[in-house]
C-alpha cells in the first residue's frame, strides 16, 4: 500500500471538525463498542450464570452445619470442569475462525487422534519431547493445511473435503493401531506424562486436603491461553479481521483485496493446529493415543460455537463467545450428573438447549432486523 | 443493560433457566438417586434395601455407554451381584462416557465431587477404567476409591501398574477365536459334528453349543502377561485347555486346504481389543494350513457389521466367526449365512435366538457379576447372610 | 382519466398508517387511496416509506396503528400470499423467481394443478395453463423454457405474469423497470395499460420521473413517512414533484465541472481479454471524470475488471502515473492507488451483515492497524468522519449495513473506497436504484473527488448521467471502444449510435 494514512490527504479542511466529534463522542463510542461486541456474549454469560445458580442450589449439602459450598461450587469440582472442557474449549477456537469465515470443519475430532497419534509415535522412535509435541502440532497443521488447499484452491465444499479428511485420519489411526500395535505409557518419557499431570510448579498437594489441588495445571493453562489469545487475536488481529470480512461477503471481500484464497486456507491450517493441541494434550494426559479420541466431537464443537453466538452464514461469532458456549454445555452436563439425572435423558436434555439457543438467536435477529 | 432482560427477547434464557428447574426438580433431592435407566432395577434395589435393611457402607458408580448391547449385559451383571450378594454395596450413579477417555474423566469427576464417599468406581468398557482412573488421580482420591475396569487395553495395564486402577476383567479373545476356528474347520471337513444335528454321522464328536472361555482378573501381578497381543493365552492355554490343543491334531489330511478362509467379523474393529483375536486367528489358522481374514466396521456400527456379513456370505469363506454388535440386527443375517451352507459360529456376544451353530465367548453378563464379585473383594464388603472373610471366589478363569 | 371523479369505484383505502422501528418513525399517519382502473404513480426518495407501506399493505409488517379498507371491508392480510389469493398482487424490484425451475413451474409456483387424490402436479395442465397466461400477455417463450436462462426483462415480465395468474385486481410494481431496457419498459407500459382498461388498481413506485409521468394518472409523494400530497398528471410537472420528494428546489442535476484537468494519472494501453473486450487503449486525467457508456455487455464492467486486478488479462499494459501495473489481484491495485466500486452492490460490494465501520475498514485493514493489530477507535473515527463527509445517514457507525437505504449503502461503500485515498476510482452505475435526492449528492462527491486531483472513471447506463456529470465519454461497443466525446459534444444520440456500433470515431 503506497500510503500508510487513513484519511485521505484532502481531508485536511474537515480534519479539524470531524475529529473533535471523534473527541467527543470517544468515551461514548468506546462503551458502544464494547456493547455491541459484547451483548450477545453477556447474554451467553448470564445464562451460563443462571444455570450455576440452579446447579448450586440443588446440589447444597444437606447437613445444616455445612451450608457452603455446594457440591457444584466447590473448587474441586470447578477444576474438574475446567478439566474436563480443555479439548473442547482448544477446538472451539479454531473452529470459531473457520465458522466466521462462513465453512466449517468436521475433521478435527480426527485430525485431533491423528496428532496424538503421532506425537506419540515419534516420542516412542525416542525423539525428546519438545520435537514429539512439535510433530503432534505440525502434523494437525498439515492435515489443516490439506483442508485449506482442497475448499479454497480447489473448490470443494467444507463439508465434503473435511468429511474426507475425517475419514482418512481416522483411518491412519486405525491402519497404525493395526500395524504396530498400541502405545504403552511406558514408551513415552516421563517429561512427557508431566505436561499432563504435573501441577503447579510441580507441585501436588496431596489428597483433597489442598483448598486447589492443581492436577493438570499447565493443561488448563495452556487451554485458557489458547482461548484468550485466539479471543484477541481473532477480534484485534489486522489479518484475522480478513475473515469476518471473507464470511460476511466472499465476493466482496475479494474486490476489497483480500486474498480470500489464503486467507480460507490459513483458518482451516488454525483448526488444523488447535486440534493438534487438543490431540497432543489428550495423549500427554493418557499416555496413549487411542482410536476413539475425539470421535464425533467436531458436532459438539460446532454445536458450542453457535450456541456462544457464531453464525453457521459466517461473519458473526468469537471466541470468547464459543467458549462461554463450551462452558454452558459442560455445567448442565455435569450439573445433570450431579443431580442424578440419568445419562440418556442427557442428550435429549442438551439437544434441545441447541435448538432451543439457536431459536433464540435466530428470534432475536429477526426482531433487529425489523428494528 | 438490565432493562434488556424484561424484553421479550430475552424470553429466552428465563425459559432455558425455568426448563432446567423443572428438569432438575423432577429428580428429588441430590443424592436421593441411585439413577439408573432402567425403572425395574430401581424397583428391584428398593425392595431389596426394604427387605434386608442393610447399612449401605459402600457408595459405587457406573461408567458405561448406555445402549451398547454387551454392555448393558455387563451392567446387568454387576448391579444384580451387588444386589443378590452385597447389600451392603450400594449402586449410586451411572455416566456416560461415550467410550472416550476425556468424556469418561469429565463425568467421573462430576460424580466424585458429588460423592465424596464414593467407594468404588466400575468401568464397563475398555476405556471406561482409564477415563475414571484420571478423574480419581485427579481428584487426589487414588487409592481411596476402587476401579475395576473391563479388559486389559494397554491404558487400562498402565494404569494398573500404576495403581490407579485396581483390577480389571479381562476376556480371552485369543482362546475364542482358537477354539471357533478349530470347530468350524472340524465342520467344514467333517471331523466334527454340530449339536443339534441328526444328518451328520453320529459317531464323530459334536462340538459345545456354547463354551464359556472365561474372564480373568488383571491386577499388578499378573499385568505383564497381558502385555503381548495373545495376553498371555498363546502360553496358557496349553495349561488351561489342553483338549482345544489337543483338538483336531490328529485329523488326517483332506487335501490342500490352503484356499479355505476362515473369517472373523468383529466390531469396533478400531479398539486394541480385536489384537488379541487377530493373534488368535493368525496362529489357529497357522497351525491348520488355512487363510485367515479378519474384517468388521471400525466403529460400533451393527448395521454396518450386518453389510459387511452380507459381502463375506459372498465371498463363500470356509466358516464364519462374528462378534454380533446386535444381536437382534444381525440374526437374520446369521441365518441367511446358515441357508447359503456357510458354518457361523458367535464369539464374544451371542446370538442365541439366531442359527449359529455355537457360541464361544464370556457371558457379557458373567463379566460383569466377576467384576462385581471383585470389587467387593476390594471394598471389603460383606455377603449377604454370610462372613466377611468369604467374599471371594472371583476367579472364574478355568472354567469352560 | 379523470379518476378524481366519484365514477370508478374505490378499490384501496389506507387510512392514518403508522409504523415505527424502534425509534425510528418510518410511517407517520399515511392516507392513500386506490381506485379501480387508474395508475397511481407512488414516489419518494429512498426511505421516504414507500417499501413499509407496501409491506404493511401486503401484511408482511404489521402497522402499529391505521386501517386497510380492501372492497369496502377493513381487511388485514397475514401474508404476501394470502393478499395474492385476495386479489392483490405484489412484484418486488428483486425477482423471487426459482432460477432452475421452468416457466410454468413459476407461474404456478405452489399452487399446480394436480391430478385428483394422488397429488402429482399434472404437467400438462400446468404447461396449458401456462401458455394461456403467456399468451394473454404476448410473451414470446415456451412454458417449459428455464427460467435462469431467460433474459432480465423477459423474467420480470413472468414475474409479473406470475403476480397477474391469480386474478389480481390491485397490482403493485415496485421499481419495475430497474432491470429492462427502454424497448422492454415500453412494452411494459402497454401490459400495465391494458391491466388499467380492464379496471385493475395498478399502484407504481419509481424513481424515474419520466416513466412515472408517462404512465401515471396520479402521483403520491411520500417524504420522511408522510404523505405530501397526491397529483394529477396533468396539474403536475417533473420539477413540482422533485421539489416535493426533497423538500427544496433542486438545481439542474449535475454540479458545476471544474477547470483544466490535470496531468494523465490512468493509462491503459491496448488492453485485450478475450472474448470481452480487445485493445482497449485510453487515459483518464486527474481532476476528470471520465464516463465510460455502452449497451450492457459491451465489456465496460469487464475492462474495469481486468485494471482492478480482478480478472487477468490477455495483454496489455496499464499505467498509474506513468508507472507501470502488475495487479495481479485487486489487492495488488489497491497498492496502485486503484479503488473499484461494483455495479452490484449485495453480491459483490457490500458486508450486508457487518457494521458500517467494518465495511468503511474492508479495504483500509493496512492503514487501520498498528503492527498487525486493528486499531478499533481510529476504525470508528474514520468511518465517522466518511459518515459525516458523505451524509451517510445512519443512526450510528455500530449499525448494520442491511438497514440502511439504497443510497446510504452506496455511499458506505464509497466511503470504503474513498479511505484507501485512490489515484484512481472506477465507479460503475453508481446511482442505480438509488433515489433522485442520493443521486445528486453521489455525483456531487465524485465530482468533489476529481476537485481534489483524483481521475474518476465512471460506468453508466444512464445516458443523462454520463453526459450530465462527465468531462470526457468513451463509448464502448461490443469489447471496443467506438470512440471519445467531449462533454460538450456528447449528446444522447451521438452516443447511442455509437454504442450501437452504427459509427465510431478516433478518440485520443
Amino acid at each position: 500500500m503506497a500510503d500508510d494514512h487513513s484519511a485521505p490527504p484532502r481531508d485536511s479542511t474537515t480534519t479539524g471538525e470531524s475529529s473533535a466529534v471523534a473527541e467527543a463522542g470517544g468515551g461514548i463510542t468506546g462503551a458502544a463498542l464494547l456493547n455491541m461486541a459484547r451483548l450477545r456474549e453477556f447474554a451467553t454469560l448470564l445464562i451460563v450464570i443462571a444455570v450455576v445458580i440452579v446447579f448450586h442450589v440443588k446440589t447444597l449439602p444437606q447437613t445444616q452445619s455445612d451450608p457452603f459450598p455446594s457440591v457444584f461450587l466447590s473448587p474441586n469440582n470447578i477444576q474438574a470442569m475446567l478439566r474436563g472442557i480443555t479439548t473442547e474449549a482448544i477446538l472451539v477456537v479454531g473452529m470459531t475462525i473457520v465458522i466466521v469465515g462462513g465453512a466449517f470443519d468436521i475433521s478435527v475430532g480426527s485430525i485431533l487422534a491423528l496428532s496424538g497419534l503421532a506425537c506419540v509415535f515419534a516420542l516412542k522412535c525416542g525423539l525428546p519431547t519438545p520435537i514429539g509435541v512439535l510433530i503432534g502440532l505440525l502434523t494437525g497443521s498439515l492435515c489443516g493445511l490439506i483442508n485449506g488447499l482442497f475448499v479454497a484452491r480447489v473448490g470443494i465444499s467444507p463439508l465434503i473435503a473435511t468429511m474426507g479428511m475425517m475419514m482418512v485420519a481416522r483411518g491412519l489411526v486405525i491402519c497404525y493401531i493395526h500395524a504396530a500395535g498400541p502405545v504403552r505409557s511406558d514408551d513415552l518419557p516421563a517429561s512427557f506424562a508431566a505436561i499432563g499431570k504435573a501441577g503447579f510448579y510441580g507441585v501436588r498437594p496431596a489428597g483433597e486436603g489442598g483448598f486447589l489441588n492443581m492436577q493438570g495445571f499447565w493443561v488448563m493453562v495452556v487451554t485458557l491461553a489458547t482461548v484468550l489469545v485466539g479471543d484477541v487475536l481473532l477480534r484485534n488481529l489486522r489479518w484475522l479481521r480478513q475473515v469476518y470480512y471473507m464470511g460476511g461477503n466472499e465476493k466482496a471481500a475479494a474486490l476489497s483485496g483480500i486474498n480470500v484464497a489464503r486467507v480460507r486456507t490459513v483458518t482451516f491450517v488454525i483448526t488444523g493446529l488447535t486440534a493438534g493441541l487438543a490431540g497432543v494434550l489428550n495423549s500427554a494426559r493418557y499416555g496413549t493415543a487411542s482410536y476413539e479420541a475425539g470421535q464425533g466431537i467436531e458436532l459438539q464443537v460446532i454445536a458450542e460455537c453457535v450456541i456462544g453466538g457464531a453464525s453457521l452464514v459466517g461473519g458473526q461469532g468469537t471466541v470468547l463467545g464459543a467458549f462461554l458456549g463450551v462452558v454452558l454445555v459442560n455445567c448442565i452436563k455435569t450439573g445433570l450428573t450431579q443431580t442424578g439425572v440419568p445419562p440418556d435423558w442427557r442428550f435429549v436434555i442438551v439437544g434441545a438447549a441447541l435448538v432451543f439457543f439457536v431459536t433464540l438467536d435466530v428470534l432475536v435477529a429477526k426482531r433487529r432486523r425489523g428494528a | 443493560m438490565f432493562r434488556n432482560m424484561t424484553r421479550p427477547s430475552m424470553l429466552g434464557p428465563w425459559m432455558l433457566l425455568l426448563g432446567t428447574l423443572i428438569l432438575s426438580s423432577g429428580c428429588k433431592k441430590p443424592g436421593d438417586l441411585p439413577a439408573g435407566p432402567d425403572a425395574a432395577t430401581g424397583a428391584k434395589t428398593t425392595a431389596t434395601t426394604g427387605a434386608t435393611a442393610v447399612e449401605k457402607k459402600f457408595k459405587v458408580a457406573i461408567s458405561t455407554r448406555p445402549g451398547q448391547w454387551n454392555l448393558d449385559e455387563r451392567v446387568r451383571g454387576y448391579k444384580e451381584t451387588f444386589e443378590k450378594e452385597y447389600p451392603e454395596i450400594e449402586v449410586v450413579a451411572e455416566i456416560d462416557d461415550e467410550t472416550k477417555y476425556e468424556v469418561g474423566t469429565r463425568e467421573a469427576s462430576a460424580v466424585l465431587e458429588k460423592f465424596q464417599d464414593l467407594a468404588g468406581f466400575a468401568g464397563i468398557n475398555a476405556a471406561s477404567g482409564p477415563g475414571v482412573a484420571k478423574a480419581v488421580e485427579n481428584a487426589g482420591r487414588s487409592g481411596k476409591v476402587v476401579v475395576v475396569a473391563m479388559d486389559a487395553d494397554s491404558p487400562v495395564l498402565d494404569a494398573i501398574e500404576a495403581g490407579t486402577i485396581q483390577a480389571s476383567v479381562a476376556q480371552r479373545q485369543y482362546y475364542m477365536t482358537y477354539l471357533g476356528v478349530k470347530y468350524l474347520y472340524g465342520l467344514k471337513h467333517k471331523l466334527l459334528r454340530a449339536p443339534d444335528d441328526q444328518s451328520a454321522d453320529s459317531r464323530l464328536p459334536a462340538i459345545a453349543a456354547e463354551v464359556d472361555t472365561g474372564t480373568v482378573e488383571v491386577t499388578k501381578e499378573n499385568v505383564v502377561v497381558f502385555r503381548t497381543p495373545s495376553q498371555g493365552a498363546k502360553e496358557d492355554i496349553k495349561k488351561t485347555h489342553p483338549e482345544w490343543v489337543r483338538l483336531l491334531s490328529d485329523r488326517k489330511v483332506v487335501g490342500d486346504t490352503s484356499n479355505e478362509e476362515y473369517v472373523v467379523i468383529g466390531i469396533s474393529t478400531g479398539v486394541e481389543y480385536w489384537n488379541a483375536t487377530r493373534e488368535g486367528l493368525k496362529d489357529v489358522c497357522a497351525e491348520l494350513g488355512v487363510k485367515p481374514r479378519f474384517t468388521g466396521p471400525e466403529d460400533q456400527n451393527p448395521e454396518k457389521q450386518a453389510e459387511e456379513l452380507d459381502n463375506v456370505i459372498a465371498r463363500k469363506p470356509a466358516g464364519i466367526l462374528i462378534a454380533p454388535g446386535n444381536p437382534e440386527t444381525l440374526k437374520p443375517y446369521i441365518d441367511r449365512a446358515i441357508e447359503e451352507g456357510i458354518n457361523v459360529i458367535c464369539i464374544d456376544t451371542d446370538s442365541p435366538k439366531s442359527r449359529r451353530l455355537a457360541y464361544v465367548g464370556t457371558s457379557n453378563y458373567q463379566a460383569g457379576v466377576m467384576g462385581a464379585h471383585i470389587m467387593a473383594k476390594a471394598l471389603g464388603a460383606k455377603r449377604a447372610g454370610e462372613r466377611a472373610d468369604d467374599a471371594s471366589g472371583a476367579d472364574s478363569s478355568g472354567s469352560l | 382519466m379523470g379518476s378524481e371523479s366519484s365514477g370508478p369505484p374505490r378499490l384501496l383505502q389506507m387510512e392514518g398508517i403508522h409504523k415505527s422501528f424502534g425509534g425510528v418513525r418510518a410511517l407517520r399517519g399515511v392516507d392513500l387511496e386506490l381506485f379501480a382502473g387508474e395508475v397511481l404513480a407512488l414516489v419518494g426518495e429512498n426511505g421516504a416509506g414507500k417499501s413499509t407501506l407496501m409491506e404493511i399493505l401486503c401484511g408482511n409488517l404489521r402497522a402499529d396503528s391505521g386501517r386497510i379498507i380492501y372492497d369496502g371491508r377493513p381487511v388485514h392480510f397475514g401474508g404476501a400470499r394470502e393478499a395474492a389469493f385476495a386479489g392483490l398482487s405484489i412484484v418486488h424490484q428483486e425477482l423471487s423467481l426459482v432460477p432452475y425451475l421452468t416457466v410454468a413451474e413459476n407461474i404456478f409456483c405452489a399452487r399446480e394443478p394436480v391430478y385428483p387424490v394422488i397429488g402429482f402436479v399434472n404437467r400438462r395442465r400446468l404447461f396449458k395453463d401456462a401458455q394461456e397466461i403467456l399468451r394473454r400477455f404476448d410473451l414470446d417463450v415456451h412454458p417449459a423454457a428455464t427460467v435462469g436462462r431467460l433474459p432480465v426483462a423477459l423474467q420480470q415480465m413472468i414475474e409479473i405474469a406470475k403476480a397477474l395468474s391469480l386474478d389480481c385486481r390491485v397490482l403493485v410494481l415496485d421499481e419495475p423497470t430497474s432491470a429492462l431496457t427502454d424497448r422492454e419498459a415500453r412494452y411494459l407500459f402497454g401490459i400495465i395499460h391494458r391491466l388499467r382498461d380492464r379496471g385493475v388498481g395498478v399502484v407504481y413506485i419509481s424513481h424515474k420521473l419520466p416513466e412515472v409521468f408517462e404512465i401515471a394518472d396520479r402521483i403520491a409523494v411520500l417524504r420522511d413517512g408522510a404523505l405530501v400530497g397526491v397529483r394529477n398528471r396533468e396539474d403536475a410537472t417533473p420539477a413540482d414533484v422533485v421539489r416535493m420528494m426533497v423538500g427544496r428546489e433542486m438545481g439542474a442535476g449535475y454540479p458545476d465541472r471544474a477547470g483544466e484537468p490535470g496531468p494523465v494519472v490512468l493509462r491503459v494501453e491496448g488492453l485485450t481479454r478475450e472474448p470481452r473486450f480487445r485493445d482497449v487503449t485510453f487515459e483518464a486525467r486527474a481532476g476528470e471524470i471520465l464516463g465510460i457508456a455502452g449497451l450492457v455487455g459491451s465489456g465496460r464492467t469487464d475492462v474495469a475488471r481486468a485494471i482492478f486486478g480482478a480478472d487477468r488479462p490477455d495483454a496489455g499494459t496499464v499505467l498509474v502515473d506513468g508507472r507501470p501495473v502488475r495487479a495481479r489481484s485487486p489487492e495488488d491495485a489497491i497498492g496502485y492507488g486503484i479503488a473499484y466500486v461494483p455495479e452490484d452492490r449485495k453480491e459483490l460490494g457490500l458486508f450486508l451483515r457487518l457494521s458500517v465501520r467494518q465495511n468503511v475498514a474492508a479495504a483500509n485493514l493496512r492503514a487501520l492497524s498498528r503492527l498487525g493489530f486493528m486499531d478499533g477507535k481510529r476504525e470508528a473515527d474514520v468511518a465517522r468522519r466518511y459518515v459525516d463527509r458523505l451524509g451517510i445517514r445512519t443512526p450510528s457507525v455500530e449499525s448494520t449495513t442491511s438497514n440502511l437505504s439504497g443510497g446510504n449503502q452506496q455511499k458506505v461503500m464509497l466511503a470504503k473506497w474513498l479511505a484507501t485515498s485512490p489515484r484512481v476510482l472506477i465507479v460503475d452505475e453508481p446511482t442505480r436504484g438509488v433515489d433522485v435526492g442520493a443521486k445528486a449528492e453521489v455525483h456531487e462527491i465524485l465530482r468533489g473527488l476529481a476537485r481534489d486531483g483524483v481521475a474518476v472513471i465512471m460506468i453508466s447506463s444512464e445516458l443523462p448521467e454520463v453526459i450530465g456529470a462527465s468531462d470526457r465519454v468513451l463509448v464502448m461497443h461490443e469489447g471496443c471502444i467506438r470512440g471519445c466525446l467531449d462533454a460538450a459534444e456528447a449528446t444522447e444520440e451521438r452516443i447511442m449510435l455509437l454504442a450501437t456500433g452504427q459509427e465510431s470515431v478516433a478518440h485520443n
